[in-house]
């Protein structure tokens, strides 16, 4: 009797990694709506220009629609598209992460680098993409040699 | 679990899983692939009857249910609540669905418990359980035919009467008549039944099996739909995905080889993770110099379960012990893989095993409380044990704690999917002309963008993409 005792105790342990997986998932959804962000994925855009880097598209709609300018250079942190922090506009952001599903949705939602910043675009980015959905949107008498920079 | 007892204690952990993954259902958008169609195709219909019967001209497949459904919730969202609608219905069926599996269970002991605790990871984390909650289209088939043959079989398990057969024989017309898979629901009530569940009694069967017989006449001679033919799709084969024209190249002189390669494959996906969509991943990684813990995690928790299923199986033979319910989970699984398996003959893909994924999780649990439950062993043995089925357990865990992984990087997806929609439609020239489909399709982007979502597509941390295949 005892030994069934003993083993049947011994056995509830099996039970313990799914109820920890079930707590944890639960906890980290309950944590999540408590305080708006995700404990694994918490990098949140700031602005615009980091919704753009972050390749998020809901985000960067989301700031347009809250009135966020669409050509506005702002801060971008590091550790995502540079190791520093640094000072982009969103069509640059997105270029720098090689999205051009993001870059196009910015075009989209009224984004018009001037010369200037759509060559700092183009040269920000070796996607092919990328450069693709930018030329398509080149404003008149810029060249795309990079070299000149 | 002193105060709830085991079956409580069973419950409460289930239903913990099952609001985890209904959050997480309702934290998504819509999807716009093989959805956005269908719901635009939901608005002009005039009714879900047209809806049925108009479904009934189509080409190899015969799914009226699958389209009136989508009518039927569309008119549900009067307009406005269509994420609510379809969303909450997604985590309605996913709720159902682990309780029906809890209750088939029928937890009794505190061994029971700890083989059911196993039993959920196992069905959660199983590759074929992400097709039931990864997509939706808008309503996801997949997870419905699992509800139905999970109320099958707990109306097997049940004392019977009148409305069992009644409820049997209904589950049976809405799921064939949904998706090809719902016949699945009739091998569950048969197998059932053979092993000794007759809570659906000889009547019963007897209205399924017409059912049956009127499904293959409407299908194959009054309609003549037949079945998907090889250009249907693309499948996976070996080591790689082949189109529709390479495997008419192929195997278009001898389509039964390809057909034989399809059924193995699926079943062979249910018991040892690979092939997977019929392609063997972990071999390709292992040659390709890319193997990852993620794909030896899938296959070595996979191979050591069936390990254990089948040794159960064996001892079972080898004795001569009648039937107990260890027994009967182990032949009807057996049962419903064979005939998942032969329907996925034409092409395969994980979630078409999402039913026989659901019964090898019931076969699990019978397997580990049998050996939990051996008497006669030494206290070192049954410790062996323990470590085996723990590290068994862990490493399901781990995989079930994924799905969390995948329903997050999919909800982001669906978002961006919404966000690229507007502009692509209108460079293609594809933006409707109909002032109520564009408020419907604003309403449907609206509802998308504006929902708050953790970004996974910034890859950090990078740990949960080398843990968990996406």
């Amino acid at each position: 009797m005892d030994r069934v005792a003993a083993s049947s105790r011994l056995w509830l342990v099996v039970s313990v990694p799914p109820v920890i997986t079930a707590l944890a998932w639960i906890g980290t959804l309950a944590l999540t709506a408590m305080t708006g962000t995700h404990p694994i994925w918490a990098t949140t855009a700031r602005n615009l220009a980091e919704a753009a880097a972050f390749r998020d598209g809901g985000a960067v709609v989301r700031f347009v629609e809250a009135g966020q300018q669409i050509g506005k250079a702002a801060e971008v942190r590091g550790g995502v598209i540079r190791s520093e922090t640094t000072t982009l506009t969103p069509v640059e952001a997105a270029a720098a992460a090689r999205d051009e599903a993001v870059v196009q949705l910015l075009f989209d939602l009224g984004a018009s680098p001037d010369p200037a910043g759509w060559h700092r675009a183009f040269c920000i980015s070796d996607a092919s993409r990328v450069r693709e959905v930018l030329k398509a949107h080149r404003p008149p008498g810029v060249v795309e040699d990079c070299a000149q920079q | 679990m002193s105060h709830m007892g085991p079956r409580g204690a069973t419950y409460a952990l289930a239903a913990l899983f099952a609001l985890a993954l209904a959050c997480d259902l309702l934290w998504m958008p819509i999807q716009v692939s093989d959805s956005l169609g269908e719901i635009l195709e939901a608005r002009q219909s005039p009714s879900v009857a047209t809806s049925f019967i108009d479904s009934f001209g189509s080409e190899a497949y015969l799914r009226p249910l699958r389209i009136a459904q989508i009518k039927a919730l569309f008119d549900l969202a009067e307009g406005r609540h269509y994420w609510a609608v379809y969303r909450g219905f997604h985590a309605l069926l996913i709720v159902a669905a682990i309780l029906l599996f809890t209750r088939a269970l029928r937890v009794r002991t505190a061994m029971d418990f700890a083989a059911a605790a196993v039993a959920l990871v196992v069905l959660i984390g199983l590759h074929t359980f992400r097709g039931t909650v990864q997509e939706a289209f808008p309503i996801n088939h997949f997870l419905e035919i699992v509800v139905l043959c999970l109320v099958v079989l707990n109306l097997a398990q049940s004392r019977g009467g009148i409305w069992v057969d009644v409820g049997a024989a209904l589950s049976f017309a809405v799921g064939a008549l949904t998706l090809e898979s719902g016949l699945l629901v009739w091998v569950v009530a048969v197998a059932a039944w053979a092993v000794g569940w007759r809570g659906i009694s000889a009547r019963g069967l007897s209205i399924m099996t017409v059912l049956l017989i009127g499904y293959g006449y409407l299908r194959f001679v009054h309609l003549a739909t037949g079945v998907p033919s090889l250009t249907e799709r693309g499948s996976g084969y070996l080591l790689e995905v082949l189109s529709p024209d390479e495997l008419q190249r192929r195997f278009g002189s001898q389509p039964l080889w390809f057909y034989a390669y399809n059924v193995l494959a699926s079943a062979g996906s249910v018991l040892f993770a690979e092939p997977r969509s019929g392609v063997f991943e972990t071999v390709s990684a292992w040659l390709n110099d890319r193997l990852l813990r993620r794909e030896l995690l899938l296959v070595a928790t996979s191979v050591v379960t069936t390990g254990i299923i089948a040794w159960t199986a064996v001892l079972h033979i080898a004795r001569r012990q009648p039937l107990g319910d260890t027994a009967r989970f182990i032949v009807v699984f057996a049962v419903v893989l064979a005939a998942n398996a032969t329907l996925s003959f034409a092409y395969t893909k994980d979630e078409i095993m999402s039913v026989a994924g659901v019964f090898y999780a019931l076969a699990a649990f019978g397997a580990i409380r049998d050996l939990a439950t051996s008497t006669g062993l030494r206290i070192a043995t049954a410790a062996a044990g323990v470590l085996l089925v723990g590290a068994v357990a862990t490493g399901w865990s781990v995989r079930a704690a994924g799905v969390h992984y995948v329903l997050r990087s999919q909800a982001i997806k669906h978002q961006i999917d919404w966000v690229e929609l507007l502009g692509r439609w209108h460079r293609e020239n594809r933006w409707p002309t109909d002032a109520v489909e564009e408020r419907l399709i604003l309403r449907l982007h609206a509802d998308a963008v504006h929902i708050k979502l953790p970004n996974t597509r910034i890859g950090r941390p990078d740990w949960p993409n080398r843990l968990w295949i996406e």
